[in-house]
């Protein structure tokens, strides 16, 4: 709270503005009492707040003044609404794993079932930060240095220009550490990969360990719904004959064909290339077609 | 005879066989190669003669994991293991299913033709076309029509250019590039989900492996599309691209280094940073975006402007409104305008924080979007973008060209609903204008006398075409004038048109080139069908006629066009509504002398429609001047063929033209001339094709059409050469479906309607059977729709002129072996009886009943081919036993599967199993299910391996020795009616009783038992509570034998019949010399013998 008042300036009113529909803190008791994967940021930046932006903050929560939160790759955005008429804008970027280190996170994941199974049911065992630590990578699972300067992780940001943290970032990390609670895996998306797509790396790698390759291409999703395909020893009775899924294939009504629809999704190559990529792609696509077309006609 | 199978294994296909002389012969080998797979050299010479020669195919040999059957062994514990035949093998030799228990997999090793990934796909098509060919020496395991459905899956991606380049590392850390399918997208996903499912146990039984589908189909899938994308890129030398272009130092070259030539491996330089895998899969992710993502979507919507009714709309401006829709509920869309709304100053929005949250997630989804459509870049560098505005050429690209890569990149779009319908294109209106009634024919040399035919195909109409936008027609001028504009969409009459200049083109070329006049009636038919007209661009919506054209085109739709005719007066008996109007429609087009082909369901009488024809011609012509008609038809329906004609139609005389002793010639000629009628088999008209020819025919009658097949043989050349006014085809099968079928039968009524059979394959069979084109379907349909009726028994005209129950006998032919056999056995008993008395005459009596009953059924049967040699006699002994029982109930219960011998197989030995199997093939196309009694297991089981092998569908079978949890999975299976067990056949005594099968709409009395009140149990099987269609009972009696007598004295309930109903069959023993002779006697209707 600020202890000074310039004469002609309307005095803020006591209690910030109501929001309706905001996040709220729902623990109204063991705060201190988070699970590994929310404590230390929380822990960190509370010892750094002034006692007053702590409690404030702290009661900011409990009333539900964060207006929104996005979690997008590697940063959360979020509003909470103070005194002032409109809401502060907060932001807290984290620092991301470089895509080498994804490969070699995930890679590391994949050594061992219990990983991606805890995963799936949307835990993650506390033993992951200790395998991530080992492969010498030097950004940890958990962020533990929340601060302003470009070093800290993650950079915490907020519209309101008082010295950091102040209350609104108190009270938007007791939502966050709430939410990790309730969802840990979203600190993967905080290192910069959504959930779902980490699940699927670590997919494919698993399928791909036993070959001991790797591809750039995604797996359908089809090939990991293993409920689709009954094992052969249920099938000694019915060895030889195509399902009746066969049938359901062949009725389908066949898809219009769209040209080059696929090379106009991926757009530019991201390669660094000189070469003309694209236009050299799209004739060899029309190439293919025709082949495939003379093939498909029986000529 | 091979089958042939396929693997896939280590990036090729091996293809390997089971062979038939093989299986016949088959003695126990040591495992584990395959007994009766056949070499790698007779596989190449079956294959190589077939499909032409295989380069580079190598002989080689894989190992597989198969069933086989443990048998117990010896006294030891020992059991010896049998390599089963697959099911298609199974069904060639009539073998029975296995029961459950005794089935192992075991390491099996078969012979192979091992053929590269590249040649693997052009040769798996090549075999489909061959499928159901007769001159192949090797017929194709089930398991193919599923590899099949792979390999086009394969070129289908290529086709629809939904294929991506990606990269692969080794194991020693090289990278490789290859071209795949992309599978991610929801349809290409649902699809490789329905291969994998379906994907036989077969196909994956490689031993070693896990048996799991998804490694198998990716390697096929990569290696196909791979193949044949590198084989069109060397071709037109597209590595030459890249020269000049140091891979070292050029990312691109590098990674098309391993894409565009024939080797795969991807040449990177020391200097050349770049990670070739990681960028890629960065790239390739992009196509994944919003699987990945979850949650909401951009939507965009087209919005037109408002227009007063009167504006052309050239200058206008359009909106596209960006939107964000939920995938799970898209009907509800969330405006863009609304969240960029925000609640300033004093309105506290509640929802202004949810608001915020959407707002970003519409931003992001413009970003994802703005790849695709770079226009967005611009309304992105608005603080709060909520929509574009275009001119008309600006939407209009937008919705043609943009608009289906968003839809598939999973953005939403909607478009005025008036997009995309072909009534909002120019398109051309086929005018026919025809008098009310035909012009008739000169009648020259075709026929005696004179029917006022019609000229058929070839009547001159006079026609004209119109070009249309939307509804309106519009003039040359009018398009001229549009298409200076140049505008690709124009407002015509307050409608929006999608005006393409191509479309503007052609069609002021058309009406230049048509200005209308006349033509055939073949010609305008085709032509307003979009065949032999206008260019593909533009267009046909129909055809607009008057007068009798217009009849004909509505004929098969509607009865309001044609005249309907009443029942002939000499009709003796009832004709169903929709038995006049099919007369009516025969009558109809008949008089215009146009082919028909009546392809009503089984049961709903055919047969006395085409009866009542014959008479209604009669009636109104009068009988002098119509020359007879030749009805052709199989030999096992000629029999009721007649019996129908005296019933219901005795004033028309007929002739039989059949046997060894026919005349021929000119004497043929004259009794021909004095008959109605001339009933004949399709055997005689290939062999009497000039005495045939030599009669002026009324009308050509085809039964159980389906018989004309494609490729012509001999005998289809024949019928189509006979000289006739008017030619009409009778079938059961669904014509419309079979499209080989349709066209033989069409080209018999109707010559030349469908073009020739290669421009008939080109045009429609090609592209409906193997692209799914559902336009060239739909034309079709149209096409050939005034020619083909076809009423089912679910129609709702149909239904209620159907009594619940339709009960009718067939009355079938005894075949020349089953002649010899029956008077053979009828002498000897009547020899024998005459000098014996008591028991010992009894039990005369009733073996000799029991072995006529057999030869009745088949010869096999009597003769005892089914059954192995050391039960022959006890069998023998039992039939000769006192007691009559209805089936060897006491005997072992059933052994290992018998191995039936091809002859044995045949079903052209008995005229009844050969009418069975075309009634039960009518049956299993129509998706019918039937119930098949017969009192003898014995038949059952020779009927059971008939039906395996020409329908190829397992039939159920229950029998007196069917342990009852069996019975029950049996009832329930065929219960459940998912079509994969369409006949049941059950023994009488012991499925007779308590069963409830409502499933079936069929019964058939395969053999006859003298109690009406057995049968007619048996028929409540599927006739009671629950069952919700007509039941059609078919009684089967053999013409002139013991059979028909009895039948006749039950009908007649003669005082004998009296004696004969509930006494079993005791009675007969007690008959007199002379009355067994009377009952036994073969009496010959001549119509015996084989075709």
């Amino acid at each position: 709270m600020t202890q000074w008042q310039e004469p002609n300036t309307p005095r803020p009113p006591e209690n910030p503005r109501r929001v309706i529909g905001g996040y709220k803190f729902k623990r109204k008791q063991g705060v201190e009492n988070f699970p590994w994967t929310a404590q230390p940021l929380y822990t960190a930046t509370l010892q750094a707040a002034e006692a007053e932006a702590r409690d404030e903050g702290y009661g900011y929560a409990l009333s539900g003044q964060t207006a929104t939160l996005i979690a997008s790759d590697g940063a959360i955005k979020a509003s909470v609404q103070g005194r002032s008429s409109r809401p502060y804008q907060l932001e807290i970027n984290f620092t991301t794993w470089t895509p080498d280190e994804w490969d070699k996170i995930i890679a590391a994941l994949c050594a061992e079932a219990i990983f991606a199974a805890r995963f799936l049911v949307g835990e993650i065992p506390p033993t992951t930060a200790d395998v991530i630590a080992a492969l010498g990578i030097r950004t940890p699972l958990i962020p533990i240095k929340p601060g302003e300067k470009a070093n800290c992780d993650p950079i915490v940001k907020c519209s309101c220009g008082s010295p950091q943290p102040c209350k609104h970032v108190v009270c938007l990390m007791h939502i966050l550490a709430e939410r990790l609670e309730e969802e840990p895996l979203l600190l993967f998306q905080l290192r910069g990969m959504p959930v779902a797509r980490v699940l699927e790396r670590i997919h494919e790698k698993r399928t791909l360990a036993t070959r001991g390759e790797n591809q750039a291409h995604p797996v359908p999703p089809a090939a990991n719904d293993h409920a689709l395909v009954t094992p052969i020893e249920q099938l000694l009775h019915d060895f030889w004959r195509p399902g009746r899924r066969l049938h359901d294939l062949e009725s389908r009504p066949v898809v219009a064909h769209t040209p080059h629809a696929l090379l106009r999704r991926l757009g530019a190559s991201p390669l660094g290339g000189r070469f003309p990529l694209v236009g050299l792609l799209a004739t060899i696509y029309d190439t293919a077609r025709a082949r495939a077309a003379a093939i498909r006609d029986g000529e | 005879m091979l089958v042939v199978h396929a693997n896939w294994f280590e990036g090729t296909i091996h293809l390997w066989g089971e062979s038939l002389s093989a299986a016949t012969a088959m003695a126990p080998t040591a495992a584990p190669a395959h007994p009766f797979a056949a070499s790698a050299r007779e596989l190449r010479v079956a294959l190589e003669e077939a499909l032409g020669s295989l380069n580079g195919a190598k002989e080689s040999s894989l190992d597989l994991l198969l069933p086989h059957a443990s048998t117990p062994q010896g006294g030891e514990q020992a059991t010896r293991s049998t390599t089963l035949p697959s099911s298609r093998l199974a069904g060639l030799m009539g073998r029975a299913s296995i029961d459950e228990e005794s089935l192992t997999l075991e390491p099996t090793r078969v012979p192979s033709i091992q053929i590269a990934a590249a040649d693997a796909t052009p040769l798996l098509l090549k075999m489909r076309d061959l499928e159901g060919s007769p001159n192949s020496h090797f017929v194709a395991a089930h398991a193919m029509h599923w590899w099949l459905a792979l390999a086009e899956f394969a070129v289908d991606s290529v086709v629809d250019q939904r294929v991506i380049p990606t990269v692969l590392q080794r194991r020693d850390g090289s990278y490789s590039g290859q071209w795949r399918p992309w599978l991610n997208d929801p349809d290409a996903n649902e699809q490789l989900a329905d291969l994998l499912a379906s994907m036989p146990a077969a196909a994956r039984a490689i031993d070693g492996s896990d048996g799991q589908a998804w490694p198998i189909v990716d390697s096929f899938l990569s290696a196909a599309v791979d193949s044949i994308i590198r084989t069109a890129l060397v071709a037109d030398k597209f590595e030459e691209s890249i020269e000049g272009f140091d891979p070292a130092v050029d990312a691109h070259a590098s990674w098309l280094s391993g894409l565009l030539g024939p080797r795969d491996s991807i040449t990177t330089g020391r200097r050349n940073t770049f990670d070739v895998l990681r960028d890629t899969r960065g790239w390739l992710s992009v196509l994944d975006e919003a699987r990945v993502t979850t949650g909401l979507r951009l939507h965009f919507e087209v919005r037109e402007p408002d227009l007063d009714a009167a504006e052309d709309g050239i200058d206008s401006t359009w909106h596209v409104g960006f939107g964000l829709v939920d995938p799970e509920s898209p009907e509800t869309v969330i405006d863009a305008q609304t969240l960029f709304d925000r609640p300033t100053g004093k309105r506290k929005g509640s929802t202004a924080g949810r608001n915020d949250e959407l707002a970003e997630i519409l931003l992001k989804e413009l970003a994802r979007a703005s790849r695709i459509w770079t226009a967005l870049d611009e309304a992105l560098e608005d603080e709060a973008p909520s929509g574009v505005d275009l001119d008309t050429r600006e939407v209009y690209q937008f919705m043609r060209d943009l608009r289906p890569v968003l839809l598939e990149a999973g953005f939403f779009v909607d478009v005025p609903e008036w997009w995309g319908e072909s009534a909002s294109r120019i398109n051309a209106n086929l005018m026919i204008d025809s008098p009310d009634t035909p012009p008739t024919g000169m009648d020259g040399d075709a026929s005696r006398g004179n029917g006022a035919l019609g000229l058929g195909l070839q009547s001159l109409v006079g026609y004209r075409w119109q070009v249309a936008l939307g509804t309106q027609t519009v003039s040359i001028e009018m398009l001229e004038k549009l298409s200076q504009k140049g505008a690709p969409l124009v407002r015509v009459g307050g409608r929006w048109v999608d005006l393409r200049p191509e479309d503007i083109d052609s069609a002021l070329k058309f009406l230049r080139d048509h200005p209308g006049g006349t033509m055939t009636l073949v010609e305008a038919l085709r032509m307003a069908h979009g065949i032999d007209g206008p260019p593909e661009a533009l267009p046909v919506s129909g055809v607009q006629a008057t007068g009798w054209v217009k009849q004909l085109l509505s004929s098969t739709d509607s009865t309001e066009g044609f005249q309907m005719a009443g029942p002939p007066p000499t009709f003796q008996g009832t004709l169903r509504p929709y038995q006049l109007s099919g007369l009516s429609w025969l009558a109809f087009l008949d008089r215009l002398g146009l082919g028909a082909c009546l392809a009503d369901d089984m049961g709903l009488g055919k047969t006395i429609q085409l009866i009542a024809l014959l008479q209604h011609e009669r009636t109104k012509i009068g009988t002098a001047t119509i020359g007879p008609s030749l009805i052709v038809t199989p030999m096992s329906v000629m029999g009721n063929w007649k019996r129908e004609l005296t019933r219901f139609a005795p004033e028309l005389t007929v002739l039989i033209h059949h046997g060894l002793d026919r005349p021929a010639g000119e004497r043929f000629a004259q009794l021909a001339q004095a008959h109605d009628v001339v009933l004949t088999t399709y055997a005689i008209t290939v062999r009497d094709k000039e005495t045939l020819q030599s009669v002026p025919w009324r009308r050509v009658v085809l039964d159980e059409a389906q018989y004309i097949k494609n490729p012509p043989t001999k005998q289809t050349v024949a019928i189509r050469s006979l000289n006739t006014q008017s030619r009409i085809a009778l079938t059961g099968t669904p014509v419309e479906n079979r499209l080989a079928e349709l066209w033989s039968i069409l080209e018999f009524c109707c010559p030349g309607y469908l073009g020739t059979n290669q421009d008939f394959r080109r045009r429609f069979a090609g592209p409906i059977e193997r692209n799914r084109d559902r336009v060239a379907a739909e034309r079709l349909r149209a096409l050939v729709r005034p020619f083909i009726l076809r009423r089912l028994k679910t129609d709702p005209k149909v239904i209620n002129d159907l009594p619940p129950l339709i009960e009718s006998r067939q009355h079938i032919a005894l075949t020349d072996e089953q002649v010899r056999l029956y008077e053979q056995v009828a002498a000897e008993m009547l020899t024998k009886v005459d000098h014996s008395d008591g028991i010992r005459r009894r039990g005369l009596v009733l073996s000799a009943l029991v072995k006529l009953k057999q030869i009745c059924n088949h010869p096999a049967h009597y003769l005892g081919e089914l059954l192995p040699a050391e039960k022959q006699s006890s069998s023998k002994k039992s039939s000769a036993a006192l007691e009559l029982v209805e089936e060897s109930e006491g005997e072992a219960p059933e052994s290992a599967p018998r191995l039936l011998m091809p002859e044995t197989l045949s079903p052209a030995r008995s005229g009844k199993t050969q009418r069975l199997i075309e009634m039960l093939e009518e049956v299993v196309t129509a998706g019918d299910c039937a119930l098949v009694f017969t009192q003898y297991r014995q038949m059952g089981h020779l009927l059971a391996a008939m039906i395996r092998h020409a329908l190829d569908v397992e039939p159920l079978f229950l029998h007196g020795g069917t342990p009852q949890p069996k019975r029950d999975a049996l009832v329930e299976r065929f219960q459940k009616g998912d079509g994969t067990t369409p006949i049941f056949i059950l023994s009488l005594k012991a499925g007779g009783v308590g069963l409830n099968l409502t499933a079936a709409n069929h019964v058939f009395h395969f053999d006859r038992w003298w109690n009406p009140a057995v049968e007619n149990q048996a028929t409540d099987r599927a006739f009671r509570i629950g069952q919700t269609r007509t039941v059609n009972v078919h009684k089967y009696i053999c013409t002139g034998s013991l059979e028909e007598r009895i039948d006749q004295m039950i009908e007649q309930k003669t005082e004998l019949a009296t004696h004969v109903i509930g006494a079993g069959d005791g009675w007969l023993t007690e008959l007199s010399t002379n009355q067994l002779r009377d009952l036994i006697s073969l009496r010959k209707s001549g119509l015996e013998g084989s075709e």
